[in-house]
């Protein structure tokens, strides 16, 4: 199996996986951490991110197009998440509940 | 092979009879719920007579009749097996069934839950035919626990009376305990052979003996036991009582009690091939039928006395059982039928014509004039209880009396004694009730001055009828004996009946007399003795209440083994007077609470999905 | 004529191209005014049936590298489309959108259901958690916070779906294709082990359960209705296909351990509900792990095709009964477990109707829910599995506690609530019908037999 090596701007080779795997987790942090709806949205974003350079730089190690087309179907299902998230976060914001997650409290044992 | 039309409408004439009930009836025509049921009851009985005719000229049928369901792996088919046991026992179930529905017509006339009676005695009924013509285990049980739970809703009819109530429970959960150890006998068997089907695992079991072989046998007995009112697990039979007497009359003493026989019966090559069960099974009898035979002649309660007197006749079924005379067994299950049907009907009329539900031998005295008809049914069934020959009792005690015979001394002393206290309860309650001073100018503590008057006629013909049975059955035990023997499972030399020997009918014969006689000189030469012990030695009496200290045992040992349940579980509590299992315990519900996420953050639901997954993938990488 | 037949029975998208042309139309009816009130429900429950029917001439097979329709998929789509069917008597007027998204969430399980590769799995569980997230906010009953457990629904599978992704993508870098196959190595391990995770969180498993009680809390009840029967299914179907494609895996391995524990967790959490909605949405957690449960055992005697039928036995006696016993709580208008006391002396006949469904819910015979648990507990004893049995009826007799605990309270408390309601309509025939199904799957299951041997034969 070829190493799974990008070119870096530092100069250095990075692994590709390395990478994905860094944005993915970043991601996660953001969504787990983070304590603003929107910013945990974007860790979302971000962890779609991450799957997608791992996805493509696989597809191009395979040589197999499907994994291209399964980035950019995987993009624009990530897309539509978006929508849908904004649309839950702005429904909240008019009903008064702000945009913090910790302030979603009403609903527990 | 084509399968006779009997076959089908033992099924489908209760079921389309319940159905027209409960739809139709119950709704817009209440009182006359049991016209549907009644024409039922005659079909079925037709029906099995039918069969049981087919079967004594060596016909026989154990064939699956259609396809339950077939899911993948399982496969489960409805079979149906009709053989010289199963129709006998099933022709003498419809016919006394069917009598006992017209007499519960006049005996509930009155009563506001007359169609919910209806519905639930014959859907036992159709619950009872099914268990006799079961080809298989599983289908079996599953009949089986349609009996349990319709003796529940019976037994606890009344619901405004707690007694009721709680003898409905105690009788369910005492069943239970039966239940449970039929179902790991089935759960074994299944493992063991993968078909339940009664042919299959007698010759399997032939060729390839299950290791746990003799533990589903003890399990099979357990069953049993609990269901016929064997000697540990008997005592929910007297409290049933407080069903009402149709009740008592079908259940109780024809048809649901017979079942654990019934079982063993079916189940008799199993349990022959187990070394030293039988012997078990007969030890247990014998103990059950000199016990229950010995409290019996000390209850007061009318209905009381005729329960006790059911599980000592149950006790001596066992006896024979285990001693290995299937055929006796049988007889005396279908003898059994139809002089302790009489029995418990005629405690009934008196009852109601004394405008009770119950009667006590305290209310009543010298009914002799009042109550011819009553008398002559009773003392029909009385000397048919009692072995006299040349009715039907006779013969089926003759052959458990020869069965002790041949066993040994020890079964003979047994059998002799419970045929003589047998002779003397019955003799006592008989002299008691009938003869004696009348109720007016008694010697007891409580006297009511009641107007004891003959039933309706409509109670009356199906007493006669069964009366009638009770005294010349007998005529038909040679046919039924040839009955019994055609179509057998292997070991039909067990099934046939016994021989006729001068020794066993002089014993038996005497020890009948010498109940009789004792009975008379207790109770006519020396009229107010059973009250003198009672009010004489209060602490004795409370001893033979409490069934010589039994009852005290099994409350303890059922109160310890809730505190054990409690203990361990922390989550089940019982409450007896309510039927469902309610398990608010404070341990489980604080479990429950230490579980529990509070709070409702997001961020904790995220870190756990997150916890999760890392789980996921530790297990995965490692 | 018979060209047409050929070109229906074809294997292919045709029941998923149904929903897709009924999602249009129920747009196109939402754009237009002066429409009957019933649109919304005579479009959806149109699209639906039609799919169902198309469904019955579906050849199975492969269509191309995405699509390939087998056995398993063909009965689980029976169970998407027929769980959606009731939650559609419940629209109102000016309810084109979230008809449409009805049946985009069907689409999606149609999808996932038709697919022969991870990709399609995700794309097809994206379409049916998206709508879902937005139903929940929409659709909602008169007095709970909705958005809330909309986000929280949101967040917590927006972050299983990324998961899924994930571990789609290491198994496509363990295997080099995104194929139903399995993939060597650690990282194919940990592949199926992330996109197990998603299925298990949108099974409602635990611990990815705790969006499950809030979402069925407070959304309309006939959604959650549709949420625990449909979207349950779709994610049982998920786990099945990750379990056949990682067999012999540790991920398979721990099913069992993970039903187990989760019947056991739903049925102790929710003997201390309160709210009605919140206590099914507990006992649907522990109904999951039964499935969990059922699911660990084919997986560990081999994934058998033939073999599924206990399992949709389950799903499908489910579909009933959980059906019923939300739409029950929907009709009645009782909210909380303190006013259902006495609820049958004033009304004896949905009493009645909702203690069939307890019942069976409860797995008590001769109902179908109890032939259901057995089959499962059957098929993992088989297994070998005994321990996560035993965990699993100790759940069921637990379990006992609530339902025959609201039994009691219907049948022998004293009445509390004043005014009994019963809403007529629609409403009450869906719970006859899921109350009689469930009741009668378990008398005569031969019913669905013939149709079950059709299917996995």
């Amino acid at each position: 199996m070829p190493p799974r090596l990008l070119p870096s701007p530092w100069g250095r080779e990075v692994n590709a996986l390395a990478v994905g795997l860094a944005l993915f987790a970043a991601g996660l942090a953001a969504v787990v951490l983070r304590g603003q709806l929107l910013a945990m949205l974007l860790g979302l974003e971000l962890m779609i991110a991450g799957v997608s350079v791992i996805l493509t730089y696989e597809a191009g190690v395979f040589g197999d197009p499907a994994g291209l087309a399964a980035v950019v179907l995987i993009i624009a299902i990530a897309a539509a998440e978006a929508v849908v998230g904004l649309c839950l976060i702005l429904g909240l914001h008019r009903a008064g509940l702000g945009g913090r997650a910790g302030s979603l409290t009403e609903l527990r044992e | 092979m084509r399968v006779p039309l009997s076959v089908y409408l033992l099924f489908l004439a209760p079921t389309a009879a319940l159905a027209f009930a409960f739809f139709l009836f119950r709704p817009w025509w209440p009182r006359g719920t049991h016209w549907p049921i009644l024409a039922s009851c005659a079909v079925v009985s037709a029906a099995s007579i039918d069969l049981a005719a087919k079967a004594y000229t060596g016909w026989g049928m154990d064939a699956p009749l259609g396809v339950w369901m077939a899911i993948g792996n399982w496969d489960v088919y409805f079979g149906v097996r009709i053989d010289g046991v199963g129709s006998a026992v099933l022709a003498m179930v419809a016919v006394v069934g069917a009598l006992i529905h017209v007499y519960a017509v006049g005996y509930m006339r009155e009563d506001p839950g007359f169609s919910r009676f209806f519905l639930c005695f014959h859907l036992f009924y159709l619950a009872m035919i099914g268990m006799l013509v079961s080809n298989n285990f599983v289908q079996f049980y599953l009949f089986w626990e349609g009996v349990g739970l319709c003796s529940y809703l019976l037994i606890g009819f009344w619901t405004h009376k707690p007694a009721a109530r709680g003898a409905a429970l105690q009788a369910f959960v005492v069943n239970r305990v039966g239940d449970l150890a039929f179902l790991i006998a089935i759960l074994i068997l299944l493992k063991s052979y993968g078909d339940t089907r009664f042919k299959h695992v007698f010759e399997q079991m032939a060729y390839q003996g299950a290791p746990l072989l003799g533990l589903v046998g003890l399990l099979l007995f357990v069953a049993a036991a609990s269901k016929s009112a064997q000697f540990p697990l008997y005592f929910w039979l007297p409290d049933a009582m407080e069903g009402p007497t149709p009740v008592s009359a079908l259940m109780h003493a024809a048809t649901m009690v017979t079942a654990g026989i019934f079982l063993l019966a079916r189940s008799w090559p199993l349990i022959s091939f187990i070394p030293d069960l039988p012997w078990l099974i007969a030890a247990v009898g014998a103990v059950t039928a000199v016990f229950a035979g010995a409290l019996a002649c000390f209850q007061t309660d009318l209905k009381r006395i005729l329960a006790y007197s059911t599980v000592s006749h149950l006790g001596l079924m066992a006896l024979a059982l285990g001693l290995g005379r299937v055929g006796a067994a049988v007889l005396h299950l279908i003898m059994h039928g139809f002089f302790k049907a009489v029995l418990f009907l005629c405690a009934g009329n008196i009852a109601h014509g004394l405008g009770k539900s119950a009667a006590d031998i305290s209310e009543v005295g010298g009914l002799r004039r009042s109550m011819p008809f009553t008398l002559a049914c009773f003392a029909a069934a009385a000397v048919s209880l009692a072995g006299v020959w040349p009715f039907a009792g006779f013969f089926s005690k003759d052959g458990i009396i020869e069965a002790a015979f041949d066993g040994g001394p020890v079964w003979t002393a047994f059998a002799l004694a419970a045929a003589s206290l047998g002779a003397f309860y019955i003799s006592r309650m008989l002299f008691l009730v009938f003869f004696g001073p009348c109720a007016e100018q008694g010697a007891g503590p409580e006297r009511k001055p009641g107007h004891p008057h003959e039933a309706p006629a409509q109670m009356g013909m199906p007493v006669a009828f069964l009366a009638m049975l009770a005294l010349f059955a007998g005529l038909l035990a040679p046919g039924i004996g040839r009955l019994l023997a055609s179509g057998a499972l292997p070991e039909a030399e067990s099934l046939v009946l016994a021989h006729f020997s001068w020794t066993v009918f002089a014993a038996g014969t005497a020890a009948a007399g010498l109940g009789f006689a004792a009975a008379y000189y207790l109770t006519m030469v020396r009229p107010g003795w059973d009250w003198e012990w009672r009010r004489g030695h209060p602490g004795l009496e409370s001893l033979v209440r409490s069934d010589l200290g039994w009852r005290k045992v099994v409350s303890a040992v059922a109160a310890l083994g809730w505190r054990l349940a409690e203990w361990v579980g922390g989550a089940l509590d019982h409450r007896t007077l309510d039927g469902l299992i309610e398990s608010s315990a404070p341990a489980t519900v604080s479990v429950g609470g230490a579980l529990s996420l509070k709070g409702g953050r997001l961020n904790d639901y995220l870190w756990w999905i997150l916890a999760g997954t890392a789980a996921l993938l530790g297990v995965a990488l490692c | 004529m018979r060209d047409i037949l050929a070109f229906f029975s074809a294997p292919s998208l045709w029941p998923q191209l149904t929903l897709g042309s009924g999602i249009l139309c129920c747009l196109a009816a939402g754009m237009a005014r002066g429409l009957e009130a019933a649109t919304s429900r005579v479009l959806g429950t149109a699209a639906l049936i039609v799919a169902l029917w198309m469904l019955l001439f579906t050849k199975l097979g492969a269509a191309g590298p995405l699509v390939t329709l087998d056995s398993l998929g063909l009965a689980w789509q029976i169970l998407f489309y027929a769980g959606s069917l009731p939650v559609f008597l419940s629209l109102e007027a000016d309810d084109e959108v979230p008809a449409a998204l009805l049946l985009g969430a069907g689409l999606g399980m149609g999808l996932m259901a038709a697919g022969g590769s991870l990709l399609m799995l995700f794309v097809g569980l994206e379409l049916a958690s998206l709508p879902s997230y937005l139903l929940v906010a929409k659709l909602r009953s008169p007095s709970a916070p909705p958005f809330e457990a909309a986000v929280k629904y949101f967040f917590a599978g927006a972050l299983a779906s990324c998961l899924f992704a994930l571990g789609m993508a290491l198994h496509y870098a363990a295997s080099g294709s995104l194929a139903l196959s399995s993939a060597p190595g650690p990282m194919g391990q940990a592949g199926l082990a992330l996109m197990g995770a998603a299925a298990l969180f949108k099974l409602g498993a635990v611990p990815f359960h705790f969006w499950l009680p809030d979402v069925y809390e407070s959304c309309a009840p006939a959604l959650a209705g549709f949420l625990s029967t449909s979207v349950k299914s779709a994610a049982v179907f998920l786990l099945m296909r990750l379990a056949s494609i990682g067999m012999g895996s540790a991920m398979a391995a721990s099913l069992p351990w993970i039903g187990a524990v989760t019947a056991l967790y739903g049925a102790l959490l929710a003997l201390r509900q309160e709210r009605l909605q919140r206590l099914l949405a507990y006992s649907s957690v522990s109904h999951a792990g039964i499935i969990v449960l059922g699911v660990g055992a084919w997986a560990a005697q081999g994934c058998d095709r033939a073999a599924a039928a206990p399992i949709f036995f389950y799903g499908l006696v489910y579909l009933f009964m959980s059906n019923g016993a939300f739409f029950f709580v929907k009709a009645s208008g009782l909210t909380k477990r303190g006013e259902v006391g006495g609820y049958a002396r004033m009304c004896p006949v949905p009493a009645a109707l909702f203690a069939t469904l307890l019942l069976s819910l409860a797995g008590i015979p001769p109902s179908g829910g109890f032939l259901a648990k057995l089959f499962i507990f059957w098929e993992a004893v088989k297994a070998g599995l005994y321990l996560p049995v035993a965990g699993a009826a100790l759940a069921a007799l637990i379990g006992l506690g609530y339902y025959l605990g609201l039994i009691r309270d219907m049948y022998f408390d004293e009445p509390v609530w004043r005014r009994p309601s019963w809403e007529p309509g629609a409403v009450r025939w869906v719970l006859w019908a899921c109350a009689t199904a469930a009741a009668a799957l378990g008398v005569l299951p031969w019913v669905f037999s013939s149709v079950l041997e059709r299917i996995f034969s």
